[in-house]
């Protein structure tokens, strides 16, 4: 049985503005890869977002994995002062699988052009991430870690490919 | 159902033009006001294309009101839905079945045309994160089962019962044990139309489905703390060691987790027997089913005919790509490997062919626990991290 709603709603103003707001967009996520306890491993989507830029709160929160299905959801701690490329950046907290915690890691970025209104933007890097503990039979290590996040001004069928290319440090 | 959304388009469209027309007072007729500062397209719009089953989707109307007073945004959905947060449908649609979302701007004289977008809606082959979590919160390990055509889950590290209502998507309260404190359960199985479940008080119940009570049926036969080893831990909540509790034909069964020993209970005499011990202890990570007569844990497997352990013909762990679990459905034995819905007959793995390619087909990696079976669903509450972390989701497969 289908049902047809119509519903009206207050005023529209937050509907611009939804509070909080990221750095970045959280959307139109790319790629990342790495050895998985030592294995190729594709970990599909990923969201890279900077959280409160420029504060003693500052964070990068990476997610990659499909939706409703994130295999790493990881926080990374960003000094005040900002990103600096090619310098780590550690692993503050964060799950695999939102189950298991992630115990250390890192993050560097080679390209931190994040997007903003209107504009496209690029971040790429690397990571390293491992979830272990003292029960653990075979800790998760996530090594050699890769990953490209871009999002373009134009429709994905306007040179979505030429887009990546240029963006991608890992060529 | 498309047709009758456009009908109603059309009216609600007529109607904002002939309020327009009337605008006498509070708008100037020559210099009509602008309802919004850019104009309105359909890029305006974000909504999601293709959601899986009962997705909490997001949707997005961006723009930058206008002068012709306070607003406000007409939404509509053509298929079934149901919104979770009605002060806030942008975030809480779930979605049930395919149709067409349209989003209109209203202001106190003129009207915004409708921008529409249709929205697939994917129940076949489908695997999802609810966006509710269980309602009582993290635990590495709790009783979950399917009782007359039910799934029932809860206790672990609490005393509360729940059945799952597939047409809601609610875990309905059911009776608790009543008298209990510091109760832990975290192991159950059914035999015939009744649930049985060990606590750490060492008491074993019953519970009558149709009564929706529990029945204290004796004392096991150990101390279950120790037994299970559960006294090495500061608290029983970081207790990750698989428990075994399932039934294979008229028995069921309770023990190993971080030990070799377990039992075998007969109902018809309400009676517990220990079990040959199994060759080594279990790892966290390793998946426990019953099926066709044996009883998988890991890279074990007992068979309950001739009364032995053997070697599994797979090593049934998370660290070997096996998750979230195996449950009989549909009288096949359904679980996931390496991220593909797979089926296990007793010696092989199979991929399960996918009819109809589409993005939720995929199936969630790094999970362990208990799940169970209803109708058109595996319902997974409450898995373990590969590790042994906990949560809190209801993760399910619908295929209809």
């Amino acid at each position: 049985m289908k049902k047809l709603f119509v519903l009206s709603l207050a005023t529209l103003i937050w509907a611009c503005e939804p509070a909080p707001t990221p750095s970045g967009p959280c959307e139109d996520g790319q790629w990342a890869t790495a050895l998985k306890n030592g294995a190729d491993h594709c970990l599909g989507l990923v969201e890279v977002t900077y959280w409160n830029a420029n504060s003693p709160s500052a964070h990068i929160l990476f997610t990659a994995g499909e939706v409703g299905n994130k295999e790493i959801q990881a926080n990374f701690a960003i000094p005040a002062e900002g990103i600096a490329l090619n310098q780590d950046y550690p692993l503050r907290d964060g799950t695999l699988y939102g189950a298991d915690e992630l115990t250390s890691g890192s993050i560097r970025f080679l390209v931190f052009d994040p997007p903003s209104t209107g504009e496209g933007g690029c971040i790429a890097g690397t990571f390293t991430l491992t979830a272990d503990g003292p029960d653990t039979p075979v800790p998760f290590r996530y090594t050699e870690g890769r990953f490209l996040y871009y999002k373009g001004t134009t429709a994905e069928s306007d040179n979505y490919t030429d887009f990546s290319q240029s963006c991608n440090p890992f060529n | 159902m498309t047709r009758g959304l456009k009908t109603l388009f059309r009216g609600l469209a007529a109607g904002g033009a002939f309020l327009f027309i009337l605008c006498g007072t509070g708008c100037d007729p020559e210099e009509p006001c602008s309802l919004t500062i850019y104009p309105l397209s359909q890029d305006n719009l974000s909504v999601p294309e293709e959601v899986f089953f009962r997705a909490q989707a997001s949707v997005r109307l961006d723009f930058a009101p206008g002068d012709c007073g306070s607003n406000q945004v007409d939404w509509q959905y053509s298929g079934e839905a149901v919104i979770t947060n009605a002060a806030n449908p942008w975030t809480s649609t779930e979605y049930i079945t395919s149709g067409e979302q349209c989003v209109q701007i209203v202001a106190e004289t003129q009207s915004s045309d409708w921008y529409c977008q249709e929205v697939t809606v994917r129940r076949n082959q489908t695997w999802g994160l609810y966006h509710a979590d269980f309602p009582e919160g993290r635990s590495k390990q709790s009783v979950t089962f399917t009782l007359r055509g039910d799934v029932y889950s809860g206790f672990g590290n609490t005393n509360a019962w729940y059945r799952f209502d597939t047409a809601t998507f609610a875990w309905e309260p059911r009776a608790a044990i009543p008298n209990l404190v510091d109760f832990t359960a975290y192991a159950g199985f059914v035999l015939g139309d009744y649930g049985y479940l060990v606590g750490n008080n060492s008491k074993y119940y019953r519970y009558d489905p149709a009564a929706d009570s529990w029945t204290d049926l004796g004392t096991f036969p150990e101390n279950v703390v120790n037994f299970l080893e559960l006294g090495n831990f500061a608290n029983y909540e970081e207790y990750a060691y698989p428990i075994v509790g399932l039934s294979d034909g008229e028995y069921g069964y309770f023990g190993l987790g971080r030990n070799q020993t377990w039992y075998r209970y007969d109902a018809s005499s309400n009676t517990w027997s220990p079990m040959p011990d199994r060759p080594e202890d279990a790892r966290i990570g390793d998946h426990t089913f019953a099926y066709q007569g044996k009883i998988y844990q890991g890279k074990w497997m007992f068979d309950t005919a001739t009364q032995t352990w053997l070697r599994s013909p797979e090593n049934f762990n998370v660290d070997q790509g096996f998750s979230p679990g195996f449950v009989e459905f549909r009288g096949v034995m359904y679980g996931g490997h390496q991220l593909v819905t797979v089926t296990f007959d007793g010696d092989n793995i199979t991929p399960v062919p996918i009819t109809q390619p589409h993005p939720y087909t995929r199936i969630v990696g790094g999970l362990f626990g208990h799940g169970a079976a209803t109708g058109n669903f595996i319902i997974f509450p409450r898995q373990m991290g590969g590790i042994g972390g906990d949560e809190a989701s209801v993760r399910y497969y619908v295929h209809q």
